[in-house]
C-alpha cells in the first residue's frame, strides 16, 4: 500500500515537472518574438534591448529554465500585462468566488445525479430510466456556454424569476455591503450578519451553479446508474431481498453505498473539469472568479495570467486525480 | 521468401481481410437494429452532406461571408428567415448551415493530425519497448493530466487565435489518447500467434510494427478517433466561444453563440439556433458512440 502511495506520489511530481516544462516552452518557444509581446509591437530599440535582459533572453534556454523554476519557487508568476499588478495576488483575490461556485456546482452535481442514477437502475428500463438517460447525454451533449445563456433567457428574461449574473444585487453592494474578511462571500456573509446578503447570494448562485454543474451531474448520474446495476446482480443483495429487507434499504443502504468507489473518482475527475468550464460560465455571469479573470485575459492576450490560471488548474487537478487513486486503492477489493 | 510462400501469405492476408471485412459488417449491421443509433447515423449522413454542398443549399449564399443588409438586421424567424437574421441583417439559417461545414472539416482535421501524431508514437512505445516506450508513454501522462480543453485553450493563446491555430492546439492536447491506444493495442497484438510467426520467419522488427500491429491495431482506433468527435466539436467551440478559434466573419457555430450574447435577451433566435446545431450534433456523436461501444463490448450493455 505505502509502495503504491509512494509510485503514485512520484508519478504525480514527474508530471508536474511535465506541466512545468509545457507552460515554460508556451511562454518562450512557441510564440515567435516573445519580445515584442512583452514590450509591445511599437517599442523603440532600446526598450527592445531592456526587455531582452529583463526577460533573460540573452541566456540559454536551460538558464532560463532554472530562473522560471527559482521565481515559482518563490511564488513569483510575474505581473499582469494589463493590471501590472503580481500575477499571485490577483488569482488569491479571484480564487474564492471560484471556489464556492465550483463546490456548490458538485454539490449540486452530487445530490442531484447520484440518486438519479440509482432511480435509473430501479427502473432499468422504463420510461423513468428512460428519461434519466436522455437528460444525461443531452446534458453531456450541450456547450456549457450556450446552456448558461438559454438559463439566462429563460429564468431572467421570460420568466422574471432569477438575476442575470454578478453575486449581490446592486442594493447589497451600494447600501448594505459585505465587508471582505475571507473573500468567500458565503462565510463573509454569516461573519457580518447580514442574512438578506447571504439569502441574496445564494439566489445568485443558482443559474451559475446549474450551468456548471450540470456535465458532472450527467456523467455522476451515468456512474452511479452502470455500478449500480453491476452490484445489484450480486449474491449479497439477493441474500438481502430474500430475507426480506425492504427495497429502500436494500437500494440505499447496501447497494448504494458499494457502488460509489467508481463515482468518487468521477468526482475528482468532475472537479478540474469544472475548473476549466469556470472559464465559460462565469464570464457569461460576471461572476468574479478566477474564470472570469482568464476570459479577459485571453481577449487582452495577457501571458503572465493565464500561464498562471493554467499553472494552477492543471496542479490542481494533477493532485485531485492523486488523491482519488489513493482513496480508491484504501478499498481493499481494488488493493488485491 | 520464395515466390510461392509470398502469394500464400498474400492469400492468406486476402482472406483474413475478407473475413474482418465480414465481421465489420456483421457489427455494422447489429449497431443498425438499434433504431437510435439509425437516427444518428442518418443525421450525422445528412450533415456530411450539408457540409459538402453548403454554399449551394444556403438560401443566401453572400450572408456567408461579411455582406451587411441594415435594413434586416435581427429579424425574428420568418419563411424568408427561418433562423432569424443577426445584427448585419445576415440570414441565420445560411451561416448555420455553412457552419456545418467548418466544424465538420475542423474536426475532422484535428483528429485526422491527431491520429497522425499518436498512432507513429504509440506503434513506437509498443513495438520497441523498454527506455522508448517509458519516456512515451511518461510524456503522454503529462499530456493527459491537463485537462485537455486547458491544455488547448493556453496553447491556442499562444499561438494567436484563429481556427487553424485551435486545430493545431487540440491536435497537440489530444494525441496521447491515440498513442496509449495503439500501444496498448500492440502489446497484446505482439504475443499474438500471427506477429510471433512473422518474428520466426526472421521478419525486421520495423516490418512487424508496420505491417502486422499498426494494420491490426487500426480498428478499435478508427471506432474511438469517430467518438471523440463529439468531444472534440464541443471543445472547438469553446474555443470560438472564447475567441481563440475563427474569427468574424466566419459562420463558426460557437462563435455565432459568442457574437449573440449581445443581443440575445430581445433576439433569442440567434442564440438558440446555431447552439442547437452545436447540441444535436454531438448528441448525433454521442448516442452512436454510446451504441457502438454496446456492439464492440456486450459487457458494457449493463442490462
Amino acid at each position: 500500500m505505502l509502495a503504491f502511495i509512494i509510485r503514485r506520489v512520484a508519478l504525480s511530481i514527474l508530471v508536474v515537472f511535465g506541466v512545468l516544462v509545457i507552460t515554460f516552452l508556451l511562454t518562450r518557444v512557441v510564440p515567435s518574438d516573445p519580445v515584442s509581446q512583452y514590450v509591445g509591437p511599437r517599442a523603440t530599440p532600446e526598450q527592445r534591448a531592456r526587455a531582452v535582459e529583463e526577460l533573460g533572453l540573452d541566456e540559454p534556454i536551460y538558464v532560463q529554465f532554472g530562473v522560471y523554476l527559482s521565481d515559482l519557487a518563490h511564488g513569483d508568476l510575474g505581473e499582469s500585462l494589463s493590471s501590472h499588478q503580481p500575477v499571485t495576488k490577483q488569482m488569491a483575490e479571484f480564487l474564492p468566488p471560484t471556489l464556492e461556485l465550483v463546490f456548490v456546482a458538485i454539490v449540486f452535481a452530487m445530490v442531484i445525479g447520484v440518486p438519479m442514477g440509482v432511480f435509473s437502475a430501479q427502473n432499468k428500463n422504463r420510461w423513468p430510466d428512460h428519461l434519466a438517460r436522455v437528460i444525461s447525454v443531452g446534458a453531456i451533449s450541450m456547450p456549457t456556454f450556450w446552456l448558461a445563456l438559454m438559463l439566462q433567457l429563460v429564468f431572467f428574461r421570460w420568466l422574471h424569476v432569477l438575476p442575470l449574473g454578478g453575486q449581490l444585487d446592486a442594493y447589497y453592494t451600494l447600501v448594505d455591503p459585505v465587508p471582505r474578511v475571507t473573500g468567500f462571500l458565503f462565510i463573509d456573509c454569516i461573519i457580518a450578519g447580514n442574512w438578506g446578503a447571504l439569502w441574496d447570494y445564494c439566489v445568485h448562485l443558482i443559474l451559475p451553479a446549474i450551468s456548471l454543474g450540470a456535465g458532472s451531474l450527467a456523467l455522476l448520474a451515468r456512474m452511479t446508474r452502470s455500478s449500480m446495476l453491476e452490484i445489484l446482480n450480486e449474491d449479497y443483495i439477493i441474500a438481502a431481498r430474500s430475507y426480506g429487507l425492504g427495497e429502500g434499504v436494500v437500494l440505499w443502504k447496501l447497494a448504494l453505498k458499494n457502488s460509489l468507489g467508481p463515482t468518487a473518482t468521477v468526482t475528482a475527475l468532475t472537479v478540474g473539469w469544472l475548473l476549466v468550464n469556470t472559464f465559460l460560465v462565469e464570464a457569461i455571469f460576471n461572476w468574479p472568479g478566477i474564470g472570469n479573470y482568464i476570459a479577459t485575459a485571453v481577449t487582452t492576450l495577457d501571458y503572465p495570467a493565464i500561464i498562471a490560471v493554467t499553472l494552477f488548474s492543471a496542479v490542481a487537478y494533477v493532485i485531485l486525480n492523486m488523491l482519488a487513486d489513493i482513496v480508491v486503492a484504501l478499498d481493499p477489493r481494488v488493493r488485491q | 521468401m520464395d515466390t510461392n510462400s509470398r502469394v500464400k501469405s498474400g492469400l492468406i492476408s486476402r482472406r483474413a481481410l475478407r473475413a474482418r471485412f465480414r465481421e465489420t459488417g456483421i457489427k455494422w449491421r447489429l449497431l443498425l437494429r438499434n433504431n437510435l443509433a439509425k437516427v444518428c447515423v442518418g443525421f450525422i449522413v445528412l450533415e456530411i452532406v450539408v457540409a459538402l454542398f453548403a454554399p449551394l443549399i444556403a438560401p443566401y449564399p453572400d450572408d456567408i461571408g461579411g455582406a451587411v443588409h441594415p435594413q434586416d438586421k435581427l429579424e425574428a424567424p420568418s419563411w424568408s428567415h427561418p433562423f432569424g437574421t443577426d445584427e448585419f441583417g445576415r440570414d441565420l439559417f445560411s451561416r448555420v448551415l455553412y457552419g456545418t461545414r467548418i466544424s465538420l472539416g475542423a474536426a475532422a482535421a484535428a483528429v485526422g493530425l491527431a491520429l497522425l501524431v499518436g498512432v507513429p508514437l504509440g506503434a513506437l512505445a509498443g513495438g520497441i519497448g523498454g527506455v522508448v516506450d517509458d519516456i512515451i508513454m511518461r510524456i503522454c501522462d503529462v499530456f493527459l493530466s491537463f485537462p485537455s480543453v486547458l491544455l488547448a485553450i493556453a496553447i491556442a493563446v499562444f499561438l494567436g487565435p484563429s481556427l487553424q491555430n485551435a486545430i493545431l492546439a487540440i491536435v497537440i492536447s489530444w494525441w496521447p489518447w491515440y498513442t496509449r491506444i495503439l500501444r496498448s493495442q500492440a502489446i497484446s497484438l505482439k504475443e499474438r500467434q500471427f506477429v510471433r510467426s512473422a518474428r520466426a520467419i526472421g521478419s525486421k522488427r520495423r516490418a512487424i510494427v508496420f505491417r502486422h500491429i499498426v494494420p491490426n491495431s487500426l480498428g478499435p482506433l478508427i471506432v474511438q478517433a469517430s467518438l471523440d468527435f463529439g468531444y472534440v466539436i464541443l471543445t472547438l467551440a469553446a474555443l470560438s466561444f472564447l475567441g481563440l478559434g475563427a474569427q468574424s466573419p466566419t459562420p463558426e457555430w460557437g462563435l455565432l453563440v459568442n457574437t449573440s450574447r449581445n443581443y440575445f435577451l430581445n433576439a433569442p433566435w440567434y442564440m438558440i439556433f446555431p447552439g442547437l446545431a452545436i447540441t444535436f450534433t454531438v448528441l448525433a456523436f454521442n448516442i452512436l458512440g454510446d451504441g457502438v461501444r454496446e456492439v464492440l463490448d456486450p459487457r458494457s450493455r449493463t442490462y
